[in-house]
């Protein structure tokens, strides 16, 4: 391998694939990062086996070939480099590879390639098209709500279904649930569905650059592509049955009430502070135009918040672990929502105001 | 055919009453040591020599007996301290059955000496084998004289069944040691052959008899508590926790100077030790009760070995809440114990102070003798009331001859100092820790202004140099170097927080979206079945779902979701040997051990300064900081003094 390029060639590449190269490795080999001159491209690889990034970057190839070098070393030494035509040869008959930079010149140990783990192909028949803004919006207000203790690993995906020509995401820890609509370019025909793990979601959305238009989703049995611009994820998916969520969502509410985003948003934040220490319930008083926040920390003190509403239905009270609450109120954009109860063991639903395509669910806390 | 049903001979009949009272020397010591104590003696001497089975000789300097009542001593169900059915509900002595002294006549070649004070002439009696051979005048001390000679020279099936001098020797002088510290203000001497086995001085102080019986060692290690209430006073010693010993025999009860086995005591204690010994092993503990004699029962077990309590429950808390503040205010670090101001004389050889008593039991209330004793039982003459034991019984305020009803139990007063002479047992000054502490334990009423970083800190200021084994925490401190298990010291902590915090709330409960399933045993399902109300308490919402299953709707809030099944599974595991219905208290007290013990760090688990300082800050604030909430040490310490030693420095 032999291959002319410039810093910012490789420096791009190195941080796209570097988020899929685990911290703490179990093999040695996925602490690299693999390259592959070919087509006059330089490929880029890394992975943790449970998902897998590639980009690619065109360059001056000289002589094909691949090499695998420290991730760590390699970025490392890429951000440092001089804004100068870059020459990388593997030192044949070994794992070196040489970097130079006229007039000097580094080498790095690589590791075997063969060893590299190999990412299938896809099959590029069933997919996917849509914008890339819409997924991204999509994503941000959904993999929050899933679990992040792998106790049941389904609850650490989104689930991802085409319906009626769209897109839903699905995500829920059991204690909260986010389901989110999106417009899809190009259709698929039949109804489908996986469990994509939320950690690869919200690495393909931070991976998006502005100039990605869109993006395309390939899908097989076990793993899901996400292409966009120079770049792919390849991620497996979550075995398994997601609960059925329509089920869960309640059809009706005895109390509806709209209230101002922010103005709810800070009064929650305020008595969060005085949660109980290791609980962070905050109770909720559902007036005829006021809605009462209530916390009570014995160490830290109590909070007491007012705040207007405007309710269409019964009076009510409700326990809630404030995060939840907290959690859903960073990602809505209107600027004002609606919250719909039925009594204090029931879930409650927060919608934004006149945006059918989101949904939040919110189980309480049974106080005695 | 002759008649086969005969009534017995006399004795015959005390040979067999003699079976249940006279087991063996230290019986017979017993019976004759509390006739003693019963007539008012400050002073009893004991000779034995044969172990016991040839010779027992007790002297007394007590009230003496005049010729007829002597010689009705002797006499079965002759007694001059009860007289009517009804005396029997209010026990104020230690002999009430009239049956020891002709018992121990039946089996023995017995002989009786004694004078009242105010007579010149003594009585001499003597029997054998139950038979009166003389009565006559004789020249002896005020007091009583009881020699006991040939022990079962009569009944040589008995005499077989005797131990070993060793064993015998060893019982009796276990007896007295007892009696020493149930009568602190009574001079006792015990010696066999030419050999002084114990010696206390008589002095009132609970601290000499102490010492005599567990050394100057183990002595010091004994923390004093003392507690009054309206109608209770405790005193006593209680070990440092990591004296606790896996028999009971280390511990000693005494109710109005009666020795008792108590479980209910027993259990109070460990209840006032919960969480500073492990639940299998016993504190060593000295207590003297004083009680309302008419709300202790002495008439139910035939060597009076137990007694039973009206109000049990109300003594039960009392005694444990006045062990719990008293350890709570103790610095209790294995390795460091504070050299006590040893008391005046007690090193020296022990003497006899003579008639002049310091304070016994009824020091601890005020006016000390006249409205608290009972008059003394009629019959037995009037002791010299400069002799120091008065009946060191406490009446309830309101007399009640039939029942305990009117008396109750307050919050321990603490009795702060030795010196404090003359006490208002109502006074309302409390040491705030008994009402923290009392909360503590059941989370009742611990308030805002006791929480953790309010309190000062109960260890010495402790400077941590390092890890050792990453589970370790060296500490340089005022008195040398202390050692911490970082695991043991957070699981304390935690343990703390948690009963605060469930004392406030607790049992709230994170419904879930999607039910977690758990499979049981048949065992388990039983059990939980049983008490799924218990653990809905703690914040399960469980479902029966069929079969084995349960459904989990809702856990605990604050118990992470990766813990609940292991949890729940441990509670039962825990519960699996015991009763069927669980107890909820036990459940709570097992659910937020394994809370504090999932929260908190592990061994192995590096720390860096801040993390060890605050650590210890955080430990100095607990209530109990120097056991983890199982019992085992938080951290020790290794004392100057014992390094220079280790150096050979010193
Ligand atoms: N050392 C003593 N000094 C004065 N009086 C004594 C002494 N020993 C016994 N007596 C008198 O003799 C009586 C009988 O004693 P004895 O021990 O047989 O019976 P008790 O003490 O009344 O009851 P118990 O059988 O429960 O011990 C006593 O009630 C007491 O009046
Ligand atoms: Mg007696």
């Amino acid at each position: 391998m032999k291959i002319l390029c410039t810093r910012d060639n490789l420096l791009n590449g190195v941080q796209m694939v570097q988020r899929a190269v685990p911290s703490k490795n179990a093999l040695p080999i996925l602490s690299g990062i693999l390259l592959k001159a070919q087509n006059n491209r330089l490929y880029f690889t890394g992975t943790d086996l449970e998902m897998g990034i590639f980009c690619s970057t065109p360059v001056q190839v000289i002589e094909e070939g691949s090499a695998v070098l420290q991730a760590r070393i390699f970025s490392d030494l890429v951000r440092h480099l001089p804004d100068t035509t870059i020459e990388m040869e593997l030192i044949p008959g070994t794992k070196t590879v040489s970097i130079r930079y006229n007039p000097s010149e580094t080498s790095i140990n690589g590791m075997d390639p063969e060893e590299f783990p190999v990412i299938p192909e896809l099959d590029d028949n069933l997919t996917i098209r849509l914008r890339t803004q819409i997924f991204k919006h999509m994503v941000k207000q959904t993999a929050f709500a899933a679990a992040l203790d792998e106790n049941r690993p389904i609850f650490t995906g989104v689930l991802l279904a085409i319906e009626n020509s769209q897109l839903r995401m699905v995500a829920t820890d059991t204690h909260r649930l986010a389901y989110k609509t999106g417009v899809i370019e190009s259709t698929f025909e039949t109804a489908w569905q996986a469990i994509v793990p939320a950690k690869a979601l919200v690495e393909v959305s931070r991976l998006i650059k502005e100039e990605d238009e869109s993006i395309t989703l390939v899908l097989t049995d076990n793993q899901v592509l996400f292409r966009f611009g120079d770049t792919s994820v390849v991620s497996r998916l979550i075995e398994g049955q997601f609960p059925n969520y329509k089920q869960v969502i309640p059809s009706s509410c005895k109390t509806k009430l709209r209230v101002g985003t922010k103005a709810f948003a800070e009064a929650v934040e305020r008595a969060s502070l005085l949660a109980r220490e290791g609980s962070n319930i905050i109770k909720l008083k559902i007036q005829d135009n006021v809605m009462v926040i209530t916390s009570n920390s014995p160490d830290l003190g109590k909070s007491y918040e007012e705040i207007d509403i405007e309710n269409q239905g019964e009076e009510t009270q409700i326990a809630f672990n404030s995060r939840y609450l907290s959690d859903v109120l960073k990602v809505i954009e209107t600027d004002e929502i609606l919250i719909e109860l039925t009594g204090s063991l029931s879930p409650g639903i927060i919608r934004p105001l006149e945006a059918e395509n989101y949904l939040y669910l919110i189980l309480p806390v049974r106080t005695n | 055919m002759a008649n086969r049903i005969r009534i017995l001979d006399p004795i015959t009949a005390n040979q067999i009453a003699a079976g249940e009272v006279v087991e063996r020397p230290a019986s017979v010591v017993k019976e004759l040591v509390e006739n003693a104590v019963d007539a008012g003696a400050s002073r009893i001497e004991i000779e034995v020599a044969g172990a016991g089975s040839d010779l027992i000789r007790v002297t007394d300097n007590g009230c003496g007996m005049n010729r007829e009542d002597a010689v009705l001593a002797l006499q079965r169900h002759a007694t001059s301290k009860i007289s009517a059915p009804a005396d029997l509900a209010k026990i104020g002595t230690l002999g009430f059955r009239g049956e020891a002294l002709p018992s121990i006549a039946s089996v023995s070649r017995l002989e009786l000496m004694t004078r009242e004070p105010h007579v010149l002439a003594g009585t001499r009696v003597k029997v054998a084998g139950g038979q009166v051979e003389a009565v006559e005048d004789a020249g002896c001390p005020a007091g009583t004289t009881v020699i006991v000679r040939d022990l079962f020279f009569n009944t040589p099936a008995r005499r077989k069944f005797l131990k070993s001098d060793a064993t015998e020797l060893g019982q009796i002088s276990d007896l007295l040691g007892r009696m020493a510290m149930a009568y602190p203000e009574i001079a006792f001497k015990l010696v066999h052959l030419t050999r002084v086995l114990l010696q206390t001085p008589g002095s009132g102080n609970l601290l000499d008899p102490v010492l005599q019986i567990f050394g100057k060692e183990l002595a010091r290690e004994m923390i004093p508590v003392k507690a009054a209430g309206e109608n209770i006073v405790v005193e006593g010693y209680l070990g440092r926790p990591h004296l606790a010993r896996s028999s009971r025999n280390y511990q000693s009860f005494f109710i109005n100077g009666r020795y008792v086995r108590s479980k209910v005591l027993t259990r109070a204690v460990a209840d006032g030790y919960h969480t500073l010994v492990p639940s299998n092993r016993y504190p060593m503990v000295v207590l003297n009760l004083a009680l309302p004699v008419n709300t202790v029962d002495v008439n139910v077990h035939p060597s009076k070995l137990e007694v039973r309590f009206t109000r049990e429950g109300e003594l039960a808390a009392f005694v444990t809440a006045a062990v719990r503040s008293t350890l709570a205010d103790t610095l209790l670090i294995p390795g460091l114990v504070p050299e006590r101001e040893a008391p005046p004389g007690w090193d020296s050889v022990p003497r006899y102070p003579g008639e002049q008593v310091e304070w016994g039991l009824q020091h601890l209330h005020p006016g000390g003798g006249s409205e608290l004793r009972e008059a003394p039982a009629p019959g037995m003459g009037s002791a010299d009331q400069s002799i120091g034991h008065e009946v060191r019984i406490p009446e309830p305020l309101e007399r009640s001859e039939t029942s305990g009803e009117t008396f109750t139990f307050e919050q321990p007063d603490l009795l702060p100092e030795i010196e404090s002479k003359v006490r208002e047992p109502a006074e309302a000054e409390q040491p705030e820790s008994v009402a923290a502490l009392a909360g503590m334990r059941a989370g009742e009423s611990t308030t805002t202004e006791s929480t953790a970083a309010n309190r000062t800190s109960k260890l010495p200021d402790l400077v941590p140099l390092g890890q050792i084994e990453l589970t370790y925490i060296a500490a340089r401190g005022p008195e040398g170097l202390y050692i911490l298990d970082q695991h043991a010291a957070h699981e304390r902590i935690n343990y703390e927080l948690l009963w605060e915090r469930a004392a406030r709330s607790g049992g709230e409960t994170q419904l879930l979206l999607e039910p977690l399933t758990l499979e049981l045993t048949n065992q388990e399902l039983e059990l939980l079945v049983e008490n799924i109300a218990l653990f809905r308490d703690l914040g399960f919402l469980l479902e029966f779902f069929g079969g084995n299953t349960f459904l989990l709707r809702g856990r605990p809030v604050d118990l992470a979701e990766s813990d609940v099944r292991t949890v729940i599974r441990d509670l039962l595991d825990m519960f699996m040997d015991g009763p069927r219905a669980i107890e909820p208290r036990k459940l709570r007290e097992e659910y937020i051990y394994m809370l504090a013990c999932k929260s908190s760090i592990k061994a192995r688990e590096s720390l860096n300064q801040a993390e060890m300082e605050h650590l210890i800050w955080q430990l100095g604030r607990t209530e109990n900081p120097f056991s983890c909430p199982h019992g085992r040490p938080t951290l020790i310490a290794i004392t100057s003094s014992e390094l220079a030693k280790r150096f050979q420095r010193i």
